[in-house]
């Protein structure tokens, strides 16, 4: 790893609550990592912290100030030993130093939009590739400026076609299309609208035994993967689905039925749940990475809603936690922090359970709360070529840096930052949906990824699943998750510590994990 | 007037005293009681805070609405 892609930063070394490591906030292990890490003030004593602390520790780690000997530190590391640091020590919170600066609002643009509402309209028509039968519901969305995101969407009609508004100028830069289910989506790249016959796209059916991102690195999991864990999924809601089996939950969704935590029909919450759990068999079904797990759903967006209250989405916490949740996925964040969210993520944790969160999806923007959170574990999403098939919509998800492995890419919509602790895949991922399945994107994928993965490895550590539900516990969940990481050639702000992938045998004799 | 989320940060289940104060504040609505740790209100904002601050052990924010994660690239309306 380059100097540029890991320079020296300024964190902030946090125990798990509050500024000082007391008996009530913190465990006594990291009351004494604390103190011995105040007596830093050389290179020398940095390294002999080190080598105690059994951590790789690179030149340029300096304790810069400190409140307390067992009290929060200012500290100047690389982004790699921060994510070192972080997998040893779980119960620490190491947060960035960041300086905010003023936002600066664009008026510019506002005439093309004005221009592109109005002119001739473009007719685009949508048929399935295998069989030219029209693809009724599919969104099309098309650019005439991409780089400032002017055009026109429309879904296709029964006869599978979609109406557009594109202004004068008839080329497009960027044509999408975003079916439901059953199939690929599309995208188009300068493309002429020809007279009246518009534009004419096919799409690709899904197969279900293709290898996507997911089963490229996880290959076909055993039925009994993820036995003994349960994970909450904390969404749209779950199923129901062939492929899905749905222990139990909870719609947090004020004004609802609480027994109605089934999918609210957008398909989110049971894509994110099949990627977890689902039992089917290619090539009529799909299967997660941890089918055998108990899966709760915890729904939190209301019927048609596109909006879920950080109230459900704390309730849905605390009763996941209550229910017995190891694991809880959060494919959802944005905003400000805000402190009953902060709270129930906090009392997860102190309640032996890890919550997974995805990074969000504002092309590279910073790090949504709550996956920011120090205690919880924040995914980035990592992409494949030659994992979907071509012309799709996720070759528009394609952008450098390249990793090790120059066919790894980070996902363009990706946010990345240095509160970032893993990657999982997230590019063109298929699975289950109301009625069928669908390929998906985003770090609302990854997570489950991820999540999936750990139980896919607590189902093997009966030692960990058996221990107090304390903090100690959700810390040893995540030393499994973080230690499993493979570094993939990006910066650890791109990736945390990378993609978790199952280590080989001799590995998991040598690890710590509680 | 607005929805805000008030969450006992203590130990356990929220003092039923704590409770009491709550709901007996003048301006003050409960929303949803579920949770033994949390509390959805109506009430100005100023009546929350400050109701907070006599409350230890109490946090308060706002109610919010997160919006559904999707990555697609989207036509700017304004």
């Amino acid at each position: 790893m380059s100097k540029r892609l890991n320079p020296v930063q300024q964190f902030v070394i946090l125990p798990t609550r509050g500024l000082r490591a007391t008996a009530s906030t913190s465990s006594l292990g990291l009351s004494s990592f604390l103190v011995n890490l105040s007596q830093v003030h050389s290179a020398s004593t940095a390294r002999s912290f080190a080598a105690a602390a059994g951590l790789k520790v690179t030149a340029g780690f300096k304790l810069l100030d400190s409140i307390h000997e067992d009290g929060a530190k200012l500290v100047e590391m690389t982004p790699n030993t921060m994510q070192e640091l972080q997998a040893s020590e779980p119960g620490l919170r190491i947060v960035p130093v960041v300086y905010y600066r003023l936002a600066w609002a664009l008026q510019e643009i506002e005439g093309k939009i004005k221009a592109a509402a109005a002119g001739a309209k473009v007719v685009v028509t949508v048929t399935s590739a295998d069989d030219g039968k029209p693809v009724a519901g599919a969104m099309v969305v098309a650019f005439t400026d991409f780089a400032n995101r002017i055009g026109a969407q429309s879904a296709t009609n029964p006869k599978g076609i979609a109406t557009l508004a594109l202004g004068a100028s008839k080329k497009i830069e960027r044509i999408y299309v975003y079916p439901k289910k059953e199939f690929w989506g599309a995208l188009q790249k300068n493309v002429t609208a020809k007279g009246k016959a518009g534009i004419q796209i096919a799409l690709t059916r899904i197969a279900l035994d293709y290898t996507d991102a997911l089963r490229h690195y996880y290959k076909n999991a055993p039925l009994d993967a993820g036995t003994g864990v349960a994970v909450g999924v904390v969404d749209t809601g779950v199923g129901p689905h062939p492929d899905l089996v749905v222990a139990g939950g909870l719609n947090c969704v004020q004004g609802e039925a609480a027994d109605d935590f089934g999918d609210n029909g957008e398909g989110h919450g049971s894509h994110v749940g099949g990627i977890i759990g689902a039992r089917g068999t290619a090539p009529t079904g799909i299967r997660g990475l941890a089918p055998a797990v108990t899966l709760r759903s915890y729904r939190v967006f209301g019927k048609g809603a596109k909006g879920a209250s950080n109230f459900a989405i704390v309730k849905a916490i605390d009763q996941a936690v209550q229910d017995g949740c190891d694991l809880i996925n959060l494919s959802l964040g944005g905003g400000p922090s805000d402190p009953a969210t902060q709270s129930a993520v906090h009392d997860a944790r102190q309640q032996g359970c890890l919550v997974v969160a995805a990074a969000g999806n504002e092309n590279r923007g910073p790090v949504d709360f709550p996956a920011a959170d120090p205690l919880c574990i924040a995914v980035s999403a990592l992409g494949r070529k030659n994992t979907f098939p071509k012309g799709v919509v996720e070759e528009g998800d394609v952008m450098g840096p390249f990793g090790t492995d120059p066919d790894e890419f980070i996902a363009a919509f990706s946010n990345i930052g240095p509160e970032l602790n893993l990657t999982g895949t997230g590019v063109g991922i298929l699975s289950t949906v109301p009625g069928g399945y669908a390929a998906m994107s985003g770090t609302s994928m990854a997570c489950p990824a991820v999540v999936g993965f750990a139980a896919q490895m607590l189902a093997g550590l009966p030692n960990v699943l058996s221990m107090p539900r304390d903090q100690a516990r959700s810390d040893a969940i995540a030393r499994v998750l973080l230690q499993s990481a493979k570094d993939r050639g990006f910066a650890a702000n791109l990736e945390g510590k990378g993609l978790p992938l199952k280590p080989t045998e001799r590995r998991i004799r040598r690890q710590r994990y509680n | 007037m607005g929805h805000f989320i008030l969450r006992f940060t203590g130990r356990g289940a929220a003092p039923d005293s704590d409770l009491e104060r709550i709901r007996s504040t003048p301006g003050v609505s409960i929303l949803d009681s579920s949770s033994s740790r949390m509390l959805l209100v109506e009430a100005p904002s100023d009546t929350v805070s400050q109701l907070a601050e006599t409350l230890p052990g109490w946090s308060w924010t706002s109610e919010r609405t997160i919006p559904l994660p999707d990555p697609r690239p989207k036509i700017r309306t304004t």
